[in-house]
């Protein structure tokens, strides 16, 4: 009780500090905007003593499934299907906890700065270690899919308390830890009404839909929101972006394109990324040539093996994700299903392999977008890119 | 008046049927070789049926590779499971058993959610877990927990004499490890239940060459042994005390029959899944085709028409101009289904049975 005490007050006084920071800026701001605009000018006078002026924001470039808005006390965060913005999934009211808000907006309020969190899965993980607000997080799901190194201290210290997995919520754990908000993505077919039900404050992150690289990565904006660290967000996500569009400078003067085709047979289907998917993107950008590429959709192309090979049998690279412990090989990958040593990739020794149990991929990864595409065009391309050490993708070269 | 008699001969010795259920089979097996998701031009599948091979090594990979193993295992999965289904139906006589109903393939689901839920939760996610845990150990975990399902019958069926209790006490086993199997699902990431739930649609198509070694003489020989149980099998028809009287020997039979319908599911469970209803369908099918309830005539007969049923289920799944592919269950299911309430609602065909 007493270090929780102790954090808090100093978090009030970090608070404190950032608020008159707040307030010198956004005397600077009242002065510019009231030069700009009358109808402003009077909304200012209406301002109080209390209200605060958000001076640092963000605003969505990439990402389609959330936009905020500023008001003078409060936040107005919706969120949306990136795949399909015309229905609003949710709306938030960010703000301080005595702020008034009126009683004809609608959305749900949740206080911020928020003191606690909790998240339904891993990769809300990847924007909160990268946020550096890691150390509000007070419940997980599933730590055995999460590799953060900080939060597997605190789940066995029993500081974060892990609450079950997205089908198999424990909910008194969940309401005994009593999270400011829970975190998760809305994957169809999980119903969190019972959640709501019992009074835990859901907030969706609906980043998983993006499907682009950077769109997703851009939704550490939308976490900062609730710390107000917009500032930050901004300043990760801007080199982000100058790092992505630079390799991707880089790979616009490859001429011949190498083919790539991915993933593997499942059951009797074989699962591939749309033309339009997230990882297609990545094809795209690092000046690949991905065979499905002109399917324009989002969904998941389900195809018949034969399909698959008549189609890729030639194609110079194949690229695999899979959860394998151990050194995955390509005796490995033959095991599986005795067809697959008859792909060009195979027999060249051309798979790019990422093994998603040895390295954060759905983590850490969707916050280092750059990383990945400089894997690639590395993985295909050792010469572009001699410096770069390669993180998720990699070229694989054990044969047994 | 010759003529008339030596049609008559034919009709009974079933000799036309049985021709045209082979050519039947003929057809489809080429067909299964011949459509697919690719289109393949004949002559090209010709040749390289024959070995003459093809310019385009994509199109001999395809058939070699894909289209010839899975159709040789759709071909020997289908009969295998009517005789199985065949010798249920009679040691219980009960025209509802069918080749799982002692809980073999329960067990080698229980086996399989085992690897894929349990391994994939300390090992991890395994949506990519039913691919890298591998199709061998999906096919160890289904054979090591059928065939302990199996050794568990036939333990029991030693010690109980009536047959109707032995059918309960295989129904309860496969309750038991159904509800393990709903435990392991309950704790599982969707990820594996769906692995799981994929793998319980049954596929053909999973089978290399390497595996095909040991598939093809193990089916073969249940298949064999199937031929020598005719005899048993008609006395058992006139009841255990007529069969008895008979000079049979009752409890030999009865475990060499679950012996033989073990090992058979066994087997095709753990290389393609539990596939459903052809075991239960296709002897009620021959039975009407044949009108006759003598096993000498049921046996080749319900031998021919699993493994014609299984390659024209194979062929719809994977119907040509069609780029993806439905689960083998579900065609067997929709096909099977029907026969099934057919069967039910013209009741006098099972009167044979009783």
């Amino acid at each position: 009780m007493d270090s929780a005490f102790g954090k808090k007050s100093k978090k009030k006084m970090k608070n404190n500090i950032s608020l008159i920071k707040f307030l010198k800026i956004s005397i600077v701001l009242i002065f510019f905007i009231s030069c700009n605009s009358k109808k402003q000018n009077n909304e200012i006078n209406n301002l109080n003593s209390k209200k605060i002026i958000y001076s640092a924001k963000v605003f969505p470039q990439f990402a389609k499934g959330f936009k905020i808005d500023y008001f003078d006390n409060y936040k107005l965060i919706r969120i949306y299907n990136p795949r399909d913005t015309t229905r609003i999934i949710n709306e938030y009211i960010l703000s301080d906890k005595d702020a008034f808000i009126p009683d004809s907006l609608k959305g749900k309020r949740i206080f911020i700065p928020l003191n606690s969190f909790a998240c339904l899965h891993s990769t809300q993980i990847g924007y909160a270690n990268r946020l550096e607000v890691l150390d509000a997080i007070c419940g997980i799901s599933e730590a055995q899919y999460i590799k953060n190194k900080y939060i597997h201290e605190k789940v066995s210290d029993g500081e974060i308390i892990e609450f079950g997995s997205p089908q198999n919520i424990n909910h008194e754990k969940l309401l005994s830890i009593n999270p400011d908000i829970l975190l998760l993505a809305p994957h169809p077919g999980n119903s969190f009404e019972k959640l709501e039900e019992i009074g835990i404050n859901l907030v969706y992150n609906t980043s998983f839909l993006e499907t682009t690289p950077l769109a997703r990565a851009e939704w550490i904006k939308f976490l900062s929101c609730f710390f107000n660290k917009e500032d930050y967000a901004n300043q990760v996500f801007d080199s982000i972006v100058t790092k992505y569009q630079k390799l991707k400078e880089l790979s616009k003067n490859i001429k011949d394109q190498p083919d790539i085709f991915t993933s593997k047979k499942y059951g009797q289907i074989w699962y591939l990324p749309g033309g339009e998917s997230y990882m297609a993107k990545f094809f795209e950008d690092a000046g690949i040539n991905y065979l499905w590429k002109n399917e324009k959709t989002y969904e998941a192309l389900a195809l018949d093996f034969e399909i698959v090979y008549a189609k890729a049998a030639s194609a110079e690279f194949w690229c695999i994700k899979d959860y394998y412990d151990g050194d995955y090989s390509y005796t490995q990958l033959a095991a599986e299903f005795e067809p697959y040593s008859d792909f060009k990739a195979f027999k060249d020794t051309n798979i790019i392999f990422c093994n998603t149990f040895k390295t954060s991929y759905f983590e850490d990864g969707i916050m280092e977008p750059e990383i990945v595409l400089a894997d690639l065009i590395k993985a295909i391309n050792p010469e572009q890119l001699p410096n770069h050490k390669s993180k998720y993708f990699k070229r694989l070269l054990k044969w047994k | 008046m010759e003529i008339n008699v030596i049609i008559d001969k034919l009709k009974n010795s079933n000799i036309i049927l049985n021709l045209m259920l082979l050519l039947g089979i003929i057809l489809f097996f080429v067909l299964n070789i011949a459509v697919g998701s690719v289109y393949i031009p004949f002559p090209d599948v010709l040749k390289i049926l024959i070995g003459q091979g093809s310019d385009n090594q994509v199109w001999v990979n395809i058939i070699l590779k894909s289209r010839l193993p899975q159709t040789i295992t759709a071909c020997l999965s289908g009969s295998g499971l009517a005789i199985g289904g065949l010798l249920m139906q009679t040691l219980f006589r009960n025209p509802l058993a069918g080749p799982s109903i002692l809980g073999i393939s329960s067990g080698a689901s229980l086996g399989v959610a085992f690897v894929i839920m349990f391994v994939g939760n300390i090992g991890g996610f395994a949506f990519s877990g039913i691919a890298t845990i591998g199709n061998f150990a999906i096919v160890f975990a289904a054979f090591a927990g059928s065939v302990l399902v199996l050794f568990l019958i036939l333990f029991l069926a030693r010690k109980v004499k009536n047959n109707a209790m032995l059918l309960i006490i295989g129904i309860m086993v496969g309750y038991i490890s159904s509800s393990l199997v709903g435990v392991l699902q309950f704790y599982s990431i969707s990820e594996n239940v769906h692995a799981f739930a994929i793998w319980g649609l049954a596929s053909f198509s999973n089978i290399s060459w390497i595996q095909m070694k040991l598939f093809i003489p193990v089916i073969l020989i249940g298949l064999f042994f199937s031929f020598l149980l005719i005899k048993p099998l008609n006395m058992l028809l006139l009841g255990e005390n007529y069969a008895k009287n008979l000079g049979l020997n009752i409890r030999k039979t009865r475990i060499l029959i679950i012996l033989v319908t073990g090992i058979l599911t066994a087997v095709i469970t753990a290389f393609c899944g539990p596939v459903a209803f052809l075991g239960l369908a296709v002897p009620h099918l021959a039975r009407m085709l044949y009108s006759t309830s003598n096993h000498k005539v049921l046996v080749p007969g319900v031998l021919f028409f699993g493994a014609l049923l299984a390659l024209f289920c194979n062929l719809i799944a994977r119907m040509p101009g069609f780029d993806g592919a439905l689960p083998i269950n579900a065609v067997t299911s929709m096909i099977g289904a029907p026969i099934v309430i057919s069967v039910i609602l013209k009741k006098k065909k099972l009167n044979s049975l009783n």
